[in-house]
């Protein structure tokens, strides 16, 4: 790495160039912004300065993030500026027209067919995001993409030198559960079974589907069958719908919807849980599959977006989402101890086999490599 | 619709760990009855007017500080005539959605830009003015809206008593068969009995069962009923119908527990959807026999209760219906059934 040709500081010393990353919303517990503060992390612990811009302010996450705009005044030369594409943001114009190194770290973007019947104003954020997103590419020296399934389609949209890298938020080994949520968990199912189905409220995730296959199963023997669905209200319509729905299917007693879990509450639900059902129709990578695997927890899938390359053997996917072939895939695979088994091994394979612990690394490896003129003490 | 919903991604199927599944299952659009149906159900809860009018794009464009800021519009108070021009209109869906559709088109496709150039050409109050009608009628959508729904329970909720009709099948299917002019199909709501389905199929006709309850349609929809069974709410079902479309109408359950407002909009309904000669057969549960039947929070939650026969009689006439003959129940039946012809 090279020495910076940065700046003065305020003290007179010379400050160093770094990586920086901008990203429109920092949440917690949120794919993109935890992504985000793992990165940053494992590029300071490497010596390089890093720190995450903003557009719209979390107070949970104020002390984590800067105002984008402010950094006109921290820039260095010899800067990398890192963006998470994810969604629209003002910021991704402002980044386009800035003279420094921009990697685009490629998050996916759901197609705005899935919000057009719920929400107009994330339609239109989800078309303007479509639009950045073909602004950026060509301008980008990099594009790091999170599957090969996103990578194609920053490929698409023009930008010249793509590179796979999984996301860096997945804790390897997982993290411990809360062991009291645990046990209330397996309380409350009694001995029958548990499905989880985790991800946003957000129309292209097929809660709906899980609900339905859910009645399926309880109206073809497993009547004691529950569901526990964990994720926050993305677009509240849809979210609201879910709700609606399960009460008119008779199941409100039958589906738990759970939101605002720490890590440790996450990781209790995917213990306690005998099945992750996913029935998603748009995943740029799958984090909830891999956290499944990784607590051995069988999974079984939509083969969607980045679903199969993610997901690889460790996974039982399905090429139809009908509640009924839903319904008899995972009874009979809970009926069976021996499959059980065995996909659950191969999902702990596959979980190894992703390198997660090693994708910040990875990531920093290359967005070093665009420029060669990152400083740092490392 | 839902049924090719899974089509979508056009990819077809292949093997893998789920290899199994290759060939031994219809197409993934090949939903079964019990599935369409009740996804299907799932699709109507999609919002309708608000997206339709672009209102939330509208209001939440409106509410960004940097789409106003440049205007430096204050947040004034409603026109001094607003209030009195909203009340004084019909509350309806279409004017709301006529003045909405009218703001929002111009308003939300670039707020900043409309603010700035009405204020540039003098014309701030009228922007203020236009601005402030639009927040208004957002205030006054979603209080209707909480006000149609307050509890937001759905009969599968709760632990209703099922209307035992049982004693009235035979005569069902005479009243629904009598006038054999009548065009189109019945339609037998609510569809948990299955001896009303049964009754109004002995007419001949095709028969559309109405039910709420999702599993209920589910397992009777796997039983391969004779009738054709559509989750919805029944008043709902029956206002979407078209005119003069069925050539009659037996409703039960969802009559007892609506409000008074539901309660006349499916009269009126009823009346409209029903071909000429053809008849409504209301299957109204004993109030007595309702209130000693219902759990308290059932009773207090639930938006209505059953009218009495006189009442529905009443609505029913005033409604259009040529003549209404009330039928009391056996000393030991609870339902009542109010039988409305449709003249010629």
């Amino acid at each position: 790495m090279s020495t910076a040709t940065g700046a003065t500081g305020p003290t007179g010393a010379r400050r160093a160039s770094g990586v920086h990353l901008f990203v429109p919303m920092l949440h917690r517990h949120d794919a993109v912004g935890e992504h985000a503060m793992a990165l940053r992390d494992r590029i300071v612990a490497r010596g390089i300065p890093s720190r995450i811009y903003s557009e719209i302010p979390d107070p949970q996450t104020a002390i984590e993030a800067l105002p984008y705009l402010t950094y006109v005044d921290d820039a260095v030369t010899g800067d990398v500026l890192v963006y998470q594409f994810a969604t629209a943001s003002a910021m991704a114009g402002w980044l386009a027209a800035r003279p420094e190194p921009l990697v685009v770290n490629h998050h996916s973007v759901t197609p705005a067919s899935f919000f057009r019947p719920w929400n107009g104003e994330i339609t239109r954020l989800q078309r303007q995001a479509a639009r950045e997103l073909a602004d950026l590419a060509p301008r980008c020296e990099l594009g790091v993409a999170v599957s090969q399934f996103d990578a194609d389609e920053l490929a698409t949209a023009g930008c010249r030198h793509v590179e796979v890298v999984p996301v860096a938020n997945v804790a390897v080994p997982p993290r411990d559960p809360d062991p009291m949520m645990v046990e209330r968990l397996r309380r409350r199912s009694g001995g029958a079974p548990m499905w989880l189905s985790v991800g946003r409220l957000a129309p292209n995730k097929g809660h709906e589907r899980v609900i339905a296959a859910l009645l399926a199963a309880r109206t073809s023997g497993a009547t004691g069958t529950h569901l526990v669905v964990v994720g926050g209200p993305a677009e509240r319509h849809y979210a609201g719908a879910l709700r609606r729905f399960t009460a008119e299917l008779g199941l409100v007693d039958a589906v738990d919807f759970v939101t605002g879990l720490d890590e440790a509450g996450l990781a209790a639900h995917y213990r306690a849980a005998d099945v992750l059902v996913m029935l998603s129709e748009h995943e740029g990578f799958g984090v909830p599959l891999v956290e499944a695997m990784g607590h051995g927890l069988p999974v079984v899938a939509y083969r969607s977006g980045a679903v199969p390359e993610t997901a690889g053997d460790g996974a039982l996917l399905l090429d139809d989402r009908r509640p009924r072939q839903v319904a008899m895939t995972v009874t009979e695979l809970l009926a069976d101890d021996e499959r059980r088994r065995r996909l659950v091994a191969a999902g702990r394979r596959r979980f190894a086999d992703l390198g997660l612990d090693r994708a910040a690394d990875r990531f920093l490896d290359l967005v070093v490599s665009i420029g060669g003129r990152v400083s740092g003490n490392a | 619709m839902v049924a090719g919903d899974d089509a979508r991604d056009g990819r077809p199927a292949s093997s893998g760990p789920a290899g199994s599944f290759e060939g031994e299952h219809p197409a993934p659009d090949a939903l079964s009855p019990e599935e369409q149906g009740v996804l299907a159900a799932f699709e109507r809860l999609r919002p309708e007017g608000s997206l339709r009018f672009a209102f939330d794009a509208a209001m939440l464009q409106l509410d960004r500080p940097e789409h106003t800021a440049s205007t430096r519009l204050p947040w004034a108070g409603l026109p001094g005539d607003l209030w009195e021009r909203g009340r004084a209109a019909r509350i309806s869906r279409r004017f709301v959605g006529d003045v909405t559709a009218a703001l929002a088109e111009v308003m939300a496709a670039d707020a900043r830009a409309a603010a700035d150039a009405a204020v540039s050409a003098g014309h701030e109050d009228r922007f203020r003015a236009a601005y402030d009608a639009l927040r208004f009628l957002a205030a006054r959508v979603e209080t209707l809206e909480d006000r149609s729904d307050p509890s937001k329970l759905v009969p599968a909720d709760l632990d209703l008593p099922v209307p035992d009709c049982s004693e009235w099948t035979d005569s069902l299917t005479a009243w629904l068969g009598r006038d054999t002019s009548a065009a189109g199909p019945v339609v037998v709501g609510e569809a948990r009995d299955p001896r009303l389905l049964s009754a109004a199929a002995a007419t001949g006709r095709p028969v559309f069962g109405i039910e709420p309850r999702g599993a209920v349609v589910w397992e009777s929809l796997a039983a391969r009923p004779q009738a054709t069974l559509v989750m919805a709410e029944l008043s709902d079902f029956v206002a979407m119908l078209p005119d003069d479309s069925v050539a009659g109408l037996a409703l039960a359950g969802c009559v007892d527990r609506i409000d008074l407002v539901a309660q006349c909009a499916l009269a009126r309904h009823a009346l409209r959807a029903v071909a000429p000669s053809g008849c409504v057969v209301l299957f109204v549960t004993d109030q007595t026999r309702w209130d000693e039947a219902l759990d308290p929070p059932c009773r207090d939650l639930l938006p209505g209760r059953p009218l009495h026969p006189e009442t529905w009689s009443l609505l029913l006439r005033r409604s259009g219906a040529d003549s209404v003959v009330w039928h009391r129940p056996s000393s030991e039946g609870a339902v009542h059934a109010v039988v409305a012809d449709i003249g010629r």
